[in-house]
């Protein structure tokens, strides 16, 4: 058996993998959906994310230590995450292939050659690890204030280390390497002095929207299934409905679609999870490689070579990704994946240059606290940025999330959306609530989004807390944002009809919507009495639609009467209920009235979850609202003490 | 210019294909298994709200807390309602315990219960249809076995109280009637003791007893001891491994009084006769670190040990599949009077 | 390539390699996170304030016979009277034992009488009574069944019956057990004295329940795993309390098959009520009437430990007299 057809099946594995998950991740116990399904493991797999959570939260959650298991191998074995596991490199690879069917020889060894922009996606990299350091930094300098003791003990074990990898000839300039390091320090320690404030030390995880595993789930999740769900595949109770799937899905085309122009273009040049692993293969013990240096030049290894890394001269390490091509494909058993380096020599570093590295460091350190100058974050945010229950307070929010899709993919009411540019450009793609979409609003027993975030950027909550039950009872429920009514839209209120809508459909208790009675005169509403028989008055010049006012909401003003309700009409007459104090007298004038139960919202009982404004009949902008004030999650949002 | 290696496809690669194929293999399985062991959160029924659960369905959860249970869905056997009495009416719904709830209904006392292979309690307030402030309560444990509702019985039997003819094991206190019959021992507790209310808890009893079948075999233990110089209502029976003796389960341990003194008898009935000596052993070896010395080795009861440890004395032999002795005797005489009568009325039985 | 020179460079690829790997892992291990983030604000945990009046410590009366209301009158008169405890305006908790749902001849819970005495005796002090317990079966019923809600009632007293939202976590300083753990806070932010009223009975796990195990109808929460380790959660209960007087009503003494009982078989008349402010002695002399020895429980040691007392009664120089 040859190794590239267990590449092949690798491949197959992962990507049918990725496919099944995605379309299982809907709630319920089938087979066909949630149960027991790991839906997240490919997520946790990845390095990149384990990578940039413990940059901008210092902690490493949960299944995300999975990563750790692929970076130890990486580590040891080279990049075999791109060419064997990850999905997006299989597609690419797919349609690359396809897109060299059929060339001549020459044409497709040309599309296999090293191109000095494949060093863009280190840039990339670091600019996205940068923009997450911001909070490590800033504890890196608050450090020392706290623990005086840290600036020497640091020095000595920088020094050892440096010591060390010497004589390991890791460094080549031992001078250098040390006085920078103490400049560093230095710097570190008198910047401690000056304290950042919250500006300085903000973070943000930019890593998913470049990030091939959670940009994969994305797109299928909330582009590609939701397609082929309006094609008549059923996955979900009813079709999915995304926001900005526009982008998503024009993105992953654009992504897919490139590699009939270069094969694997985003992992050669745009993929930051491949840059780190490139990164991090530099010592693995076993490498591509030429078991011997005399060779006939046929270049047949670079026809179908993935990582465009040369394998018939010196060899680029840091961009092979193990897709065992070349080694297949040489007819004289030269290649091999070996512990000597390549005969033909090998180049283990990126080719990034030091200007380069300097000048992504410093974008991605300023774009962190330039990005939240807007306030967005803070006192200029947006009301219509209604997170999920269980999210985090925003900026520990933005430090979690992916944007995998994951949340948005099972949430049973579809009300759970991509965000566009409203929250700032970190907010991209991070789940909001849009009530106009979906079956309801936030149902009311339910935590599975929280259940489904790989890193928690929406916690797992029980429902205890959500509800406010049990050990949570002093905390109170979970409040996503409050309700506001539009008075100058809502029926009751601006246009004499009676609508109770949403305070029916409220459903904590007690309700959140209460109404107040208001009785007002229709429009052309006075008539004047022409007869009264019994319970029935007809009326002088009136044309009126058969029962229009038998709803059960209109009333009757007559002369020395109470407000009386009307439980029939004709085109001229109405009947009333209940009998008259004293019968009205032909001539005198009668008013017919609607009772209006007018809504009005109580901020300590609303909960946010917006399944009135889901309701509201008023269809396009609804006549009842949440916005974001008064959430739970952010105490400085609350609205009333 | 070829190497020294062999044709494509080579063993290595093979080699190191398959071993890759069986890691995707074992992945794949580990998966799968999850999902056939996998127990839906809506059957188990679980916490009450507590769980984070996998969020497979935004679904009802969660029992109200602290009030008490209704009906569960079959009505049990044992149910009170079943032997309410004529002129008494329902007060309160009835409650169901299981052994994780027990406490809440019983607190402290549901260890004794729990230990002894506790299965379910059922219990019901009934109040007279006219007088309402005469009420009773009534409690059915579910021990599971005879055996173990006999446990519960003997270990709370209060001293000195009178044996009642409602069962064959059943005593009355002023304002209680307790009982063990079957598998169940119930208790019926009532809030004033009038002459109304006792004649209602026994007729509650009498019904108990003639519904519920399985009482009719007397337990093989309580015939087994001599009734001579016993004292009334102290057989008894603990479930828990008797005397500190591991292994030493599913003893009875009856009271005799033997001109003025007390002598505790005991008596088990092992699986086999090996068994049965294994334990005897057991005992006797149990007391030598603390000091246990044997005396008299040949004695009228064939092959009993006879021990003296600080002032008390103690027997054991076996009779076949029955592991039987004295655990307190002031004095060898009255330890060797009781051994012998317990070990001919055991060589009786023919056991 | 010479072969000592891949050799050599081999060897510190695979030290590198395998140094790196076990820096990731060590880092990895330290930095991970099980638990994930918590949520907005955590409640603040305080301990409970010292409910006792500092001139009154030490003090300890016993007095017998067989009529509650008269016993534990001339019990309160040997200590200085309500006056010397309840001054006008206060705000008095009687935290009484409601556990069960049981009739009050049983003597499972606080007699109703003692209720009734000490709501009267309080209120004709200037003070404002309310009556509360998170019992062990359905609070209401609890209430009614005992007698204790009419005989509060009826005695001008308010019956506080605990709801979840009554509950806010406390933390006993120096404790183990009973940190974060809910707390009837409803009834204790609501007082400025509270009065322990307990029977003195017989419990099959804790050896017995009086002054000190009183306490546990403070706790919410999920209190039954305390059982576990009850004599240390007895004891906490005895740091978490300073309360400003307890009883113990020692008149129908539960001997056996407690805490719920049963049967008036299970009862003794003991004929004593013992009333102080150190419950620690109060309950080691309780234990006597049980027949049992201090010694014999546990958690009155741990006690006096944590300085909530002494187990030397006596040491207090009780004032014994009988009220007929």
């Amino acid at each position: 058996m040859r190794i590239v057809t267990v590449r092949r099946i690798s491949q197959a594995f992962f990507l049918l993998m990725l496919l099944w998950m995605a379309m299982v991740t809907t709630p319920g116990d089938a087979w066909w959906r949630r149960r027991a399904w790991p839906v997240n493991w490919l997520l946790d797999l990845d390095p990149l994310t384990a990578v940039g959570t413990v940059l901008t939260t210092g902690k490493l959650y949960a299944g995300l230590a999975w990563a750790v298991v692929v970076i130890v191998l990486t580590i040891f074995l080279g990049r075999f995450f791109c060419g064997w596991v990850c999905p997006l490199g299989t597609i690419q690879q797919a349609v690359g292939w396809l897109g060299r069917r059929g060339r001549v020889l020459p044409r497709r060894i040309a599309f296999n050659q090293y191109h000095r922009g494949q060093s863009a996606k280190y840039y990339v990299l670091l600019f996205l690890l940068a923009a997450a350091s911001g909070g490590a930094l800033a504890w890196l300098v608050r450090a020392p204030q706290e623990r005086p003791l840290a600036i020497p003990v640091a020095a000595l074990a920088g020094l050892t280390i440096i010591a060390l990898l010497t004589i390991l000839r890791v460094i080549r300039r031992p001078v250098v390497a040390t006085v920078g390091y103490l400049v560093v320090l230095a710097a570190v320690a008198g910047l401690g002095l000056v304290a950042p404030g919250d500006l300085g030390s903000s973070a943000m995880l930019l890593t998913g929207l470049a990030d091939p595993i959670p940009l994969t789930y994305r797109s299928v999740s909330l582009a590609l299934l939701a397609v082929a769900e309006s094609a008549g595949l059923s996955l979900s109770p009813g079709q999915r409905w995304y926001e900005l799937s526009w982008l998503i899905g024009g993105v992953f085309l654009a992504v897919v679609l490139l590699n009939l122009a270069v094969p694997r273009f985003y992992c050669r040049f745009v993929c930051p999870l491949g840059a780190m692993l490139g990164v991090l293969n530099r010592w693995s013990i076993w490498r591509i490689g030429k078991r011997q240096a005399e060779c006939v030049q046929c270049k047949l290894c670079e026809a179908d070579c993935e990582g465009a890394c040369s394998p018939s001269g010196k060899i680029r390490i840091s961009e092979c990704v193990l897709c065992m091509n070349c080694l297949d494909a040489c007819k004289h058993n030269l290649i091999s994946y070996q512990r000597p380096k390549s005969a033909t020599g090998e180049v283990t570093s990126p080719d990034i240059s030091r200007r380069g590295v300097l000048a992504s460091l410093a974008t991605g350190l300023l774009a962190a606290p330039l990005l939240r100058l807007g306030a967005a974050t803070g006192a200029n945010y947006s009301a219509n940025l209604i997170r999920p229950p269980g999210a985090l307070e925003e900026e520990e929010f933005l430090r979690r999330c992916i944007k995998c899709g994951q949340c948005m993919r099972i949430c049973p009411s579809n009300v759970l959306q991509p965000a566009g540019l409203d929250g700032g450009l970190e907010a991209l793609w991070t789940p909001v609530l849009n009530n106009r979409i979906g079956s309801s609003g936030c149902q009311l027993n339910c935590n599975t989004c929280g259940s489904v975030c790989p890193t928690a950027a929406i916690r797992p909550i029980s429902l205890d807390e959500r509800l406010g039950r049990g050990e949570f009872a002093p905390a109170g429920p979970i409040r996503l944002g409050t309700a506001f009514l539009d008075r100058n839209r809502c029926l009751p209120w601006a246009m004499d009809r009676p609508c109770i809508v949403c305070q029916e459909n409220c459903p904590v208790s007690p309700k959140a919507i209460f109404v107040r009675e208001y009785f007002s005169t229709i429009r052309d509403g006075k008539f004047v009495v022409e007869a009264v028989s019994g319970a029935t008055m007809e009326l002088i010049n009136a044309t009126v639609q058969d029962g229009a006012w038998a709803t059960g909401d209109y009333y009757c003003r007559a002369k020395g009467n109470p407000r009386l309700a009307i439980v029939a009409n004709g085109a001229d007459s109405i009947t009333v209920a209940g009998p008259w104090r004293t019968a009205p007298p032909a001539g005198s004038e009668v008013e017919i009235q609607v009772r209006l139960q007018q809504p009005y919202v109580d901020p300590r009982a609303c909960v946010g979850c917006g399944i009135c404004e889901h309701e509201c009949p008023v269809s396009g902008l609804r006549a009842i609202r949440v916005t974001a004030e008064n959430e739970s999650r952010n105490a400085k949002r609350i609205l009333m003490p | 210019m070829a190497g020294p290696e062999g044709p494509r496809g080579s063993i290595s690669q093979t080699l190191i294909g398959v071993l890759i194929l069986l890691i995707l293999a074992g992945i794949a399985a580990t998966i799968l298994h999850r999902q056939l062991v996998y127990v839906s959160p809506l059957t188990a029924q679980a916490d009450g709200g507590k769980s984070t659960g996998t969020g497979n369905t935004p679904a009802v959860n969660g029992n109200a807390p602290s009030a008490a249970k209704p009906c569960q869905a079959e009505p049990s056997p044992a149910a009170p309602l079943r032997f309410m009495p004529p002129g008494l009416s329902e007060m309160t719904p009835e409650e169901s315990f299981g052994p994780d709830e027990l406490f809440e209904k019983i607190d402290g006392r549901a260890e004794l219960y729990l230990a002894a292979g506790f299965v379910a309690l059922h219990c019901q307030r009934f109040a007279d249809a006219q007088d309402c402030n005469q009420w009773m309560e009534t409690f059915v444990y579910d021990m599971g076995t005879p055996d173990n509702a006999y446990s519960v019985f003997s270990q709370q039997r209060r001293p000195g109280v009178k044996d009642s003819d409602v069962a064959q094991q059943a005593y009355m206190t002023q304002n209680s009637l307790h009982l063990a019959h079957s598998r169940y021992y119930v208790e019926i507790v009532q809030a004033t003791p009038t002459p109304r209310m006792t004649d209602a808890a026994v007729a509650f009893a009498r019904k108990f007893v003639a519904d519920i079948a399985g009482g009719g075999k007397k337990l093989v233990e309580l015939e087994l001891f001599p009734a001579d110089n016993l004292r009334p209502g102290s057989i008894s029976r603990a479930t828990e491994n008797q005397f500190g003796i591991e292994g030493l389960d599913n003893v009875y341990t009856a009271v005799y009084v033997v001109e003025g003194k007390t002598v505790t008898a005991f008596l088990s009935r092992r699986k086999s006769p090996q068994e049965a000596d294994i334990l005897a052993k057991a005992y006797a070896d149990f007391f030598l670190p603390f000091g246990a010395k044997t005396i008299a080795k040949d004695s009228p009861v064939g092959g009993a040990k006879t021990l003296e440890i600080d002032g008390t004395f103690k027997c054991v032999f076996t009779r076949g599949s029955l592991l039987a002795g004295v655990h307190e005797a002031p004095d060898a005489a009255s330890a060797r009077a009781v051994a012998e009568k317990m070990s001919r009325k055991l060589t009786e039985a023919g056991d | 390539m010479s072969g000592d020179e891949r050799t050599g460079s081999l060897s510190r690829r695979e030290f590198l390699a395998g140094a790196a790997a076990a820096a990731v892992c060590a880092g990895a291990y330290w930095l991970r996170d099980t638990v994930g983030p918590k949520g907005p604000g955590q409640q603040v945990s305080t301990d409970l304030p010292d409910f006792s009046v500092p001139a009154t410590a030490g003090r300890m009366s016993i007095v017998t016979g067989a009529d509650r209301a008269k016993t534990v009158c001339r019990a309160i008169e040997a200590l200085g009277g309500i006056a010397a405890f309840v001054k006008p305006g206060d705000r008095v908790l009687l935290k009484v034992n409601a556990a069960f749902a049981i009739p009050a001849a049983l003597s499972a819970t606080t007699h109703p009488q003692l209720v009734a005495e000490l709501a009267g005796l309080c209120r004709s002090a200037g003070a404002t009574v309310l009556v509360s317990d998170n019992p062990i079966n359905d609070p209401a019923s609890c209430f009614a069944l005992s007698g204790i809600e009419s005989a509060a009632r009826g005695a001008g007293a308010k019956v506080l019956l605990p709801s979840d939202d009554q509950f806010r976590p406390i933390t006993v300083p120096g404790a183990r057990l009973l940190r974060h753990w809910p707390v009837l806070l409803g009834a204790l932010a609501a007082v400025n004295k509270v009065i322990g009223i307990a029977p003195l009975k017989h419990h099959q796990h804790a050896g017995a329940s009086m002054t000190i195990k009183n306490w546990y109808g403070l706790l919410g929460g999920r209190r039954n795993t305390l059982h576990q380790d009850i004599n240390t959660t007895i004891a906490e209960l005895a740091m978490m309390v300073r309360p400003t007087l307890v009883i113990l009503d020692g008149t129908t003494t539960m001997m056996r098959n407690g805490p719920t009982g049963g049967s008036l078989d299970d009862l003794a008349p003991t004929h004593t009520m013992i009333v102080g402010t150190d419950p620690v002695a109060i309950d080691a002399f309780g234990a006597t009437l049980l027949g049992l020895r201090p010694a014999d429980l546990p958690y009155l040691a741990m006690a006096e430990t944590a300085g909530r007392g002494t187990t030397d009664y006596e040491s207090l120089k009780p004032r014994r007299s009988e009220a007929s």
